[in-house]
């Protein structure tokens, strides 16, 4: 499951810095919304994910 | 809920709660008719149809806003894009008398980012999202 990053106050109930998952984004557009800037994707670094 | 004058009708396209921004929504729930005439020496009464696919339209009216995340940013990313429009008459919880209308897989092929004559307000032509499927609570 994919998740993204929060980044805009408009995304329904949603606030900026939570995170929303592509299965509550069911039946939107995932790239529209990145390129309108309401969601980011999350990147798990590789130090990361070693931690 | 007995009758009600609209004032916080809630508005969320594409995951997007744009509510602030609108100032008219017209949802139109719609099946095709299908002609289903057939002969008949007896048949007195006319054309027949029956009820065929879905076709809903939702038209929607924006005061624009061409800030980062805002109004332009939402919509002219949605421009031949499927997506999800929910329309709820009052702000308060989901309920029988509080139906959120969903409609599902709907489609909006063109977006006029400005509208209006000099000393008008900017808005967003009136815009609609066709086809996709009905669904809302039953009542």
């Amino acid at each position: 499951m994919a998740s993204y990053k929060v980044t805009s106050e408009l995304v329904a109930g949603k606030s900026p810095g939570d995170t929303i998952t592509d299965e509550e984004l069911s039946g939107s557009s995932i790239e529209a919304l990145i390129a309108a800037g309401h969601i980011e994707s999350n990147k798990t670094t590789k130090k990361a994910e070693a931690e | 809920m007995a009758i009600f004058v609209l004032k916080d009708t809630t508005v969320t396209v594409n995951s997007i709660d744009l509510t602030t921004y609108v100032t008219n929504v017209e949802l139109v729930q719609a099946v095709d008719s299908v002609e289903s005439t057939a002969m008949s020496a007896t048949s007195t009464n006319g054309h027949q149809f029956v009820g065929g696919i879905q076709n809903n339209m939702v038209t929607i009216s924006f005061n624009q806003d061409f800030a980062t995340s805002k109004v332009h940013a939402t919509l002219t990313a949605l421009v031949g894009v499927q997506t999800t429009v929910v329309v709820k008459p009052t702000s308060s919880a989901v309920g029988a008398t509080n139906p959120n209308f969903t409609i599902t897989n709907c489609l909006m092929n063109e977006y006029r980012p400005i509208t209006g004559a000099v000393g008008d307000l900017a808005t967003v032509g009136s815009i609609s999202f066709a086809g996709g499927l009905y669904t809302a609570p039953i009542v």
